[in-house]
């Protein structure tokens, strides 16, 4: 038997590590959805929900874990190192775990509403961005401004992408600005809508 | 007056408790062995031997016993027969017992404590060799539920228990297989201990379970008891002269008043004793003990016993959990609890050497456990379900070890008696944990230094100076490496990650409050250094440490040592600014070992031993009394 556990500062010691890691996840998770996105369930696993426009009907939280191990020849001398290169280590984790679950998430529900675009369809890259583009609605955000959508792609189809972007003439461009424009137009539409919904003053 | 009651139950009137045939001449050969060949020396004309009685006169004669013709000092309960659980509470039954009303029939252990409790017992055996029967609920560990015992007003309680599945378990040549067991301890067949000349319940009943083993029948045996050591029989196979019951133990019988007192503290007390499972916790002992104690300030024979007793409960409860060096912290505790009270020959002095004694002995055993645990798994000094924590406690965790290795020898050597700790498992363990965990001997917190001084002490005693000179070097290299910066001592576990952390980035801006400012490890080091004859080597680095506080703490009494608080005089330098080299801090040291010199209270072995282990068990002050 081990002596002197120092048992009672040793939980502390690794809640305090806990706690870390908790703030650590939460600044990554806020760089992929904002704070307001995000919510807290006391019970339960599932839920079920009304949902607006092509999303989610029902939903199961998954579980994200990590196993990361260490040498006991690291602790036994004393590498201070293994303390930032572990939370670094579980911090990406963490990251490709969450990103994994959120294309996961999106693929589920366009393969579900049919909103895909194949790449390979369209004469270039570029078209299929617009192609894409004129699929996507926009979203607005709760002070009434139109988010646009962000694009998720490796460094490869980065840097394919650009280049096609970069090869198109103005006619392009423009057409892209028209499309946004539309795009931004149509939410904003949606947005008067959706509020039109709730009680008029008179009615209340 | 010491009494015993057997009771022998082969007989009942009511299914389906059944016959026994081994009951009666169980209790006739306890009776026998204790009272009539006087092994016990039991009061012959009180003590009683009960063949299959119904439940009236059972409870006449421990009525008898217990309230007429004076009081009952010591009492032995000796039961063999059926007994049952039902509703929570343990019962015995009696001839006349029957099982769809028991608790009309036969006699509760509930109710037999609340009679040991207003005759005032002062020490009480109990022993059961009981089986189930019926379908009554077998579970012989409600007896032993704290609620139940802990209404035992004189909290010395000692209990051997062993319930047998079915039968009257597992008779042997007519008797039960506990209660051969247990007579085989009392005559001495097996040997229990041969160093004190009475045999006490709880020692024996640990051989007697460990005889058992782990079949139908293991024993469970429990006891507490905060009036010295209880005594249950003369201990046959005592090695030093005529096995005998000292007469002494009723003048450590607590008064009513002490009694009283004790009793209204029961429940701080009970906490403590569970909260054993969970190792040994030294603050949370002095916690409860320190006011006890002040309360018997002026009655020492009374605290010396109760701290005895205390010693005697608590030690085999500790020893469950495993590890020895707690065992070790528990008597050092108790030795330090009576710190003000001893003076040189008396009572406490006399209790205090015994547990000094007991300390030793359990570091000792703990070493050589160790020892072997290392051989066998290098990693074995790692926390099992701890990783990273140990980058801030396995350092803490190796100074812990050598420090008491290094106490234990001074303890040893102080009392005269330096053979009771094995010089080889202990250098040998050093030498192990130096040549495996080299890296871990790193400066981290000030909560070092007492370990630190202990070990280096106790080093001259073993006759590792090589040790202590490697230890210190890399204490002192690390040292250097953060610049004097340590961990205040005593961090919680969240600021010794904020010290860790910040001991990374190097930036210790924030965690200003959590550093060790003065250090107490720095002028060890320094000192041991000059000590050694290589101050120079010291003195090439010293500039390190420009602007470090450093500090030297001495009690204006080390019979206080022990207090939260301390009062005395802090010698505080600054590197830089008081102390350019190690020369000047010998110079200032020897001015304040003289003065530590001067204190009267450690001419006394045994006090000057314990504030040697209270400076381990506090470890925010250093015994450098014997720090050369």
């Amino acid at each position: 038997m081990t002596p002197f556990l120092f048992d009672a500062r040793t939980r502390d010691f690794d809640k305090a590590m806990a706690r870390q890691l908790q703030i650590e996840f939460k600044k990554i998770s806020n760089r992929m959805m904002p704070e307001r996105n995000t919510q807290r369930f006391s019970h339960g696993r599932r839920w079920s929900t009304k949902p607006d426009n092509g999303g989610d009907e029902a939903g199961e939280m998954q579980v994200h874990s990590f196993e990361l191990s260490t040498r006991f020849e690291d602790i036994v001398s004393h590498n201070l190192a293994v303390l930032p290169d572990f939370r670094q280590r579980i911090a990406e984790s963490m990251f490709s775990q969450l990103m994994g679950s959120l294309y996961e998430t999106v693929n589920r529900s366009t393969s579900k509403s049919g909103n895909v675009v194949d790449a390979k369809a369209h004469e270039s890259l570029a078209h299929a961005f617009l192609a894409a583009l004129r699929q996507i609605e926009f979203g607005v955000d709760e002070d009434g401004n139109v988010s646009m959508p962000e694009f998720h792609l490796g460094s490869e189809a980065y840097e394919s992408m650009t280049a096609s972007l970069e090869a198109q003439g103005p006619e392009f461009r423009e057409e892209v600005e028209r499309v946004k424009a539309e795009k931004i137009a149509k939410a904003l539409e949606r947005e008067t809508e959706r509020l039109s919904k709730f009680p008029h003053d008179e009615e209340g | 007056m010491r009494i015993l009651l057997a009771v022998g139950c082969d007989q009942y009137d009511y299914k389906p408790l059944s016959q026994l045939h081994g009951a009666e001449s169980d209790a006739a050969a306890i009776f026998d062995h204790l009272v009539t060949k006087g092994w016990g020396e039991y009061d012959k004309a009180r003590s009683r031997l009960l063949r299959s009685p119904s439940l009236a006169e059972i409870q006449n004669e421990v009525s008898a016993i217990l309230f007429n013709d004076g009081r009952v000092v010591e009492f032995t309960f000796f039961f063999a027969g059926h007994g049952g659980v039902k509703d929570g509470a343990y019962f015995l039954c009696a001839k006349d017992s029957d099982v769809s009303k028991l608790s009309m029939t036969s006699l509760s252990m509930t109710q037999l404590f609340a009679w040991l409790n207003e005759a005032k017992v002062a020490q009480t055996n109990i022993i059961i060799d009981a089986c189930q029967s019926g379908g009554v609920v077998h579970d012989i560990s409600t007896l032993l539920n704290p609620n139940v015992i802990g209404k035992v007003g004189s909290l010395a309680l000692s209990i051997l228990a062993a319930s047998g599945s079915d039968e009257y378990a597992g008779e042997i040549d007519g008797g039960g297989i506990c209660t051969s067991a247990l007579l085989s301890c009392l005559r001495g067949d097996i040997i229990v201990q041969t160093t004190r000349p009475t045999l006490d319940l709880v020692e024996v009943g640990k051989v007697v379970s460990e005889t058992l083993g782990h079949g139908n029948q293991t024993p469970v045996y429990w006891g507490i008891n905060l009036y010295g050591r209880a005594r249950l029989a003369k201990n046959p196979k005592f090695a030093q002269g005529a096995p005998h019951i000292a007469e002494a133990w009723a003048s450590f019988t607590p008064n009513e008043a002490a009694n009283d007192h004790i009793r209204a503290n029961a429940d701080k007390i009970w906490g403590l004793y569970i909260s054993l499972a969970r190792g040994f916790d030294a603050d949370r002992f002095f916690e409860v003990l320190e006011p006890l104690c002040d309360h018997f300030a002026n009655e020492i024979a009374i605290a010396s016993s109760f701290v005895e007793g205390l010693a005697n409960t608590f030690g085999p409860r500790i020893r469950q959990n495993g590890d020895l060096y707690d065992e070790a912290q528990l008597y050092a505790a108790c030795v330090a609890s009576l710190m003000k009270l001893i003076e040189s020959g008396n009572v406490a002095d006399q209790v205090s050497q015994d547990l000094i004694r007991r300390t030793v002995r359990c570091v000792n055993e703990a070493n050589e456990a160790l020892l072997s645990q290392l051989r066998q798994d290098k990693y074995a000094l790692l926390a099992p379900r701890s990783g990273f924590s140990d980058l801030y406690f396995l350092p803490l965790r190796v100074l812990s070890v050598f420090g008491w290795i290094g106490a234990a020898a001074q303890a040893a050597t102080l009392l005269g008696q330096p053979t009771l700790l094995s010089r080889t498992a202990a250098a040998d363990l050093v030498e192990l944990i130096l040549a495996e965990y080299s890296q871990s001997v790193v400066a981290v917190s000030d909560e070092q230094a007492p370990f630190y001084v202990a070990f280096v002490a106790g080093c001259d005693t073993l006759d590792c100076a090589e040790a202590a000179e490697l230890t210190s070097g890399y204490l002192f290299s690390t040292l250097c490496d953060s610049r004097g910066q340590l961990a205040a001592s005593r961090l919680t576990g969240d600021q010794a990650l904020a010290f860790l952390d910040a001991k990374i980035s190097g930036n210790y801006a924030d965690i200003d409050d959590t550093l060790a400012r003065p250090t107490s490890l720095l002028p060890a080091l320094i000192l041991h250094y000059h000590k050694m004859g290589m101050p120079d080597l010291v003195d090439r680095a010293i500039r390190t440490f420009d602007h470090v506080h450093m500090n030297i703490f001495t009690p204006f009494t080390y019979r206080s040592f022990c207090d939260p608080v301390v009062d005395g005089i802090n010698y505080s330098y600054q590197v830089g600014h008081s102390i350019w080299r190690t020369a000047d801090l010998v110079g200032e040291w020897r001015n304040i070992r003289s003065k530590i010199d001067d204190d009267p209270a450690l001419k006394i072995a045994s006090l000057r031993v314990g504030a040697l282990l209270v400076s381990l068990l506090r470890p925010d002050r250093e015994a450098w009394f014997n720090f050369n």
